[in-house]
């Protein structure tokens, strides 16, 4: 069932369909989210609400103007632009659940390199970070992400080459400092 | 995952998050349950037909105004009280 016929049975009254539309997108929007705030239990929240706004606004959503995904999208972007700039700056790092599962937080907070990214990461403009974690995390085309933004494709690729490079600066610079 | 390079170890990492069980089965219970709530009558305040009941019984608004003259009147010795012990 794609995205359009599964709209049109919520609206029709099944809501239980919704739950096709919330498996479908629950992965990039949580791990959008995620990526931005690096809080889990705020992502799930957020995440919530984003699927919550979406069914209130199914009505009003126009699809002649844009793509299901990229409408869901924004408003997961939004969310998580608004939590950064309600929260407090992070004193310390979360870690992804998953990397506690798997390695154990010693294992994890031990890769310092990974570390380093996630702090440049962190001090990222808004902007420019959503625009790198939905190409470089989620894999998203320039052109939806310019899309979710509502600019041109050009300044998207200039925001995610800057975001980019800012990164593997952060990472010659400790490495230079630590060689000294 | 790729070890020499650590910025797209990093990458691979951080595309590994995972969503929390049955999180689809909660936006959706928690849909049903607003849209249930919305569906249910709002409790009013029931005031409406205690008044509707007073002002039926005979005599009750001559009470009540004998009620308002009442207190007006002990506001008034109060206040004559107060300015005669100045």
């Amino acid at each position: 069932m794609d995205d359009e016929e599964a709209i049109e049975r919520v609206l029709a009254g099944d809501i239980n369909c919704f739950g096709l539309l919330v498996d479908k997108y629950q992965n990039k929007v949580l791990g959008m989210i995620f990526n931005m705030t690096r809080d889990h239990h705020l992502s799930e929240d957020l995440g919530q609400d984003v699927f919550m706004d979406a069914y209130r606004g199914l009505a009003n959503f126009d699809s002649s103007r844009s793509r299901f995904s990229t409408w869901l999208y924004r408003i997961a972007q939004n969310k998580a632009i608004n939590a950064l700039r309600k929260r407090k700056p992070l004193l310390f790092a979360a870690v992804p659940e998953r990397a506690i599962e798997s390695g154990g937080f010693e294992k994890f907070a031990a890769d310092e390199l990974h570390a380093e990214f996630d702090r440049g990461l962190d001090r990222l403009p808004d902007r420019q970070k959503a625009a790198f974690v939905w190409s470089e995390i989620e894999e998203l085309p320039y052109k939806e992400i310019a899309q979710i933004e509502g600019v041109s494709m050009g300044t998207i690729k200039s925001r995610i080459s800057r975001a980019r490079r800012f990164l593997r600066d952060a990472l010659k610079h400790r490495k230079a400092a630590s060689n000294e | 995952m790729n070890e020499d390079d650590p910025y797209q170890s990093w990458i691979e990492k951080r595309r590994d998050i995972a969503v929390p069980e049955n999180f689809s089965k909660k936006v959706v219970a928690e849909i049903l349950r607003r849209e249930q709530a919305k569906r249910q009558p709002k409790p009013r305040w029931e005031l409406g037909p205690w008044i509707e009941w007073i002002s039926l019984r005979p005599g009750m608004q001559t009470a009540a105004v004998a009620l308002a003259f009442a207190a007006g009147a002990l506001r008034l010795i109060l206040i004559l009280q107060l300015v005669l012990s100045i």
